[in-house]
């Protein structure tokens, strides 16, 4: 069952590029900048929240609290990285109704729109790594950061995030479908697990022992230390966390796959 | 039957009615049960709002040939081919298609306005399952067909409608599939691309194509498909030669309209009695040539609508209104005005009757329906009644939509003899004499049928 749904995905494969290239197109077609956004919003956000961290009443230049990392490359992986997240959910949520006349007409596996709406996201992601890239470049000169084979790791962590973020929008469009609620609730939800991720400050609780396993209930958190400590080539902390997201993530997957598959053949009735 | 391409066997197929109102808090513990415990629980059973679209419809279709689907609005026709295109799941029964199946539709869609013409093509291609490769093979061809050579580099919003209507069907025509389905193609585009479509759907049946053709064109039913299927609320009626179905279907349709309309007439009566009217339209009926009172007419009849009012006030000058609707598609193929036709209607008090006399029907074969209303020059309408239904039944045959009073004439040039008018020889008068309305004492203009001007 879940063999031949894949294998129908890989048929549709061209569809699935298809999407993924007309949202691209379409997003920067009448934009002056084009594609300069995808590296120019991460960036833009950075700064400004390196601006507000760095002379504001809160101070995060102490790299003691960010395991020695120099802030503004804190604060760029987690603003590029968080951003791939937050951007898969936004793109997902609509992405089922708003081609609701494809979906009422046309039979072609449904899942294609919400990983679409992945795989678009990643592109943005990957084009906005590069905006990482010379910060990177100098730390490496000053000796704040070191290169090291750890790198290698970096695709596992993305295909955890990604897998995270793709049974995320299975479900998200899904229910977006049946209830266009869900839109607005989550505008709130994404905005509160921005403030509960280290994704412009860190976040730890030692002060708050008891709450420590609130650090691996989010699976963000230990995403987002695994990238740092990569580009930092230092040993990857919480790794029980990490282990434990990538679980959530599998979970989140399989479980939004099966519900998807289950509804699927509601949507055109409901849409 | 051999090598039957589509079975569809005993397939059921609930909807709801209305809006549905199920809520987030209702729908998540009803989902993980079913996730848990995967019994089935009584699926087959409807709940109240819940009616059958599709009610133990069975067929078959062997390789190459064409089936048609008929039947009124509502009857279940476009819910078939979704379940056969895989869109809807039937809540019981089976059924199976045999190699790629394909549907002709208007994928205009799946357009994105600000993509060229080109562009969309390769979109949508891939979302009706062609392959880059495919698309390239096909992609002069298509543009060729839809006719948008010079535009495709432009971006579709600045197309005209029926230029996006032709590359949306363009697409779909030259995807090369095992099984095709057609709903209500030919409705769209001008006659000449409609008989573009319909060539293509002829090269596909000498290719060996097996089709479905959904369609309220009865005449196009008649030409493609060897067997039709008539459908009635989601039954299947009657299934065999396209030709018996569709005599049939003009007398079962009359039957049919005719227990509709005392069902309603008694609901009415019962649930909602109309608000007093000052001046009240009480019933209408259609009478035939002897005065008979009917739901079915003959192509070339004589109808007569006979309006029974009552008026509590006087009205001085009073204007007739109706409105004859193509039950299908709902929209208006004629309508008669009494004050356009220069006919004044006499001042009415009391209980009387109006009649509109039409001359010989030349119409499609169809179900129509007439809706009425009675008013004067201050007042559109003191009251109306609507959904007078009934059936045109072919007799005469009716190739198009309607048919004109008309004449043949033939004639030779010869240039070098006499005023240079060539002489015309009447060779044979179609059609009957030209529609006229009277009254009982007078008799007013003529005028031709007037659907064209609805269309």
């Amino acid at each position: 069952m879940l063999g031949e749904q894949f294998s129908e995905i890989l048929r549709y494969r061209g569809l699935l590029g298809m999407l993924v290239w007309r949202d691209i197109r379409v997003r920067y077609k009448q934009s002056l900048l084009g594609v300069t956004w995808a590296f120019l919003m991460p960036l833009i956000n950075a700064l400004v929240m390196y601006a507000i961290f760095t002379f504001g009443p809160i101070n995060l230049s102490d790299r003691s609290k960010l395991r020695d990392m120099p802030y503004m490359l804190f604060v760029l992986t987690g603003v590029v990285a968080w951003g791939f997240f937050a951007g898969t959910l936004t793109n997902s949520m609509e992405c089922l109704t708003r081609n609701s006349r494809l979906v009422t007409k046309i039979y072609f596996p449904r899942e294609v729109f919400p990983l679409a709406s992945v795989a678009g996201a990643f592109v943005d992601f990957f084009i906005a790594s590069l905006v990482v890239l010379p910060f990177y470049v100098y730390y490496l000169h000053t000796g704040d950061v070191e290169a090291t084979p750890r790198l290698l790791l970096l695709p596992f962590i993305i295909i955890i995030q990604a897998t995270l973020a793709a049974g995320l929008s299975l479900i998200l469009s899904m229910a977006n479908l049946f209830f266009r609620d869900v839109k607005y609730i989550m505008t709130f939800i994404l905005q509160m697990w921005f403030f509960a991720t280290n994704v412009v400050y860190p976040i730890n609780f030692e002060h708050y022992p008891r709450l420590r396993w609130l650090t691996s209930a989010n699976p963000m958190i230990p995403i987002l230390d695994a990238y740092r400590a990569i580009l930092m080539g230092t040993e990857i902390p919480n790794k029980i966390g990490l282990a434990v997201a990538t679980i959530i993530a599998a979970l989140v997957f399989y479980f939004g796959w099966k519900v998807f598959h289950r509804a699927e053949f509601k949507f055109a009735e409901v849409v | 039957m051999p090598d039957p391409v589509i079975i569809f066997d005993h397939i059921y197929k609930k909807f709801a009615r209305g809006e549905q109102h199920t809520t987030l808090r209702d729908l998540i513990p009803a989902l993980v049960s079913k996730w848990w415990n995967k019994k089935q629980i009584d699926e087959q059973a409807l709940k109240a709002e819940e009616f059958w679209a599709v009610n133990d419809v069975s067929f078959t279709v062997p390789r190459g040939e064409a089936l048609g689907i008929i039947g009124p609005n509502g009857s279940g026709k476009s819910t078939i081919l979704k379940l056969l295109s895989g869109i809807l799941r039937p809540d019981r029964g089976t059924y199976s298609v045999k190699g790629r199946l394909s549907a002709l539709i208007e994928v205009g869609a799946g357009f994105h306005p600000d993509l060229t013409g080109r562009e969309n093509v390769f979109l949508n291609g891939s979302i009706l399952g062609m392959t880059r490769k495919e698309i390239n093979a096909k992609f002069n061809q298509i543009v060729e067909f839809a006719g948008v050579e010079e535009f495709i580099d432009t971006p579709v919003k600045r197309y005209s409608s029926g230029m996006a209507v032709r590359l949306g069907f363009a697409i779909s025509a030259f995807i090369e599939p095992d099984v095709l389905l057609v709903d209500e193609v030919l409705a769209v585009g001008d006659t000449e691309f409609r008989n573009r479509c319909a060539n293509r759907m002829d090269k596909m049946r000498q290719n060996g194509v097996t089709m479905i053709l959904v369609s309220h064109n009865l005449n196009e039913v008649r030409n493609l498909c060897e067997r039709t299927v008539m459908l009635f609320k989601g039954q299947v009626l009657m299934e065999g030669p396209s030709q018996k179905v569709l005599e049939k279907y003009h007398q079962t349709m009359g039957e049919k309209i005719r227990l509709e309309q005392e069902r309603d007439l008694a609901r009415e009566a019962v649930s909602s009695p109309k608000p007093a009217r000052l001046v009240e339209l009480t019933n209408a009926g259609l009478l035939d040539a002897d005065g008979i009172p009917a739901e079915t007419f003959q192509t070339g009849q004589n109808m007569t609508l006979r309006i029974h009012y009552n008026a509590r006030k006087r009205v001085e000058r009073p204007r007739v209104e109706v409105e004859m609707v193509w039950a299908a598609e709902d929209w208006a193929a004629a309508i008669f005005r009494s004050n356009l036709d220069n006919f004044q209607i006499p001042p009415i008090e009391g209980k009387g009757w109006i009649e509109l006399r039409i001359g010989p029907i030349l119409a499609e074969p169809n179900v129509y329906q007439f809706n009425i209303q009675l008013g004067d020059e201050s007042t559109p309408a003191y009251d109306q009644l609507q959904r007078i239904r009934f059936v045109v039944a072919e007799s005469l045959p009716i190739p198009g939509v309607f048919s004109l009073p008309h004449t043949w004439a033939t004639g030779t040039d010869e240039p070098n003899r006499g005023t240079g008018v060539p002489p015309v020889n009447p060779a044979r008068t179609t059609g009957v004499p030209p529609v006229s309305i009277e009254s009982d004492e007078e008799s007013s203009n003529e005028e031709s049928p007037e659907e064209l001007a609805a269309k």
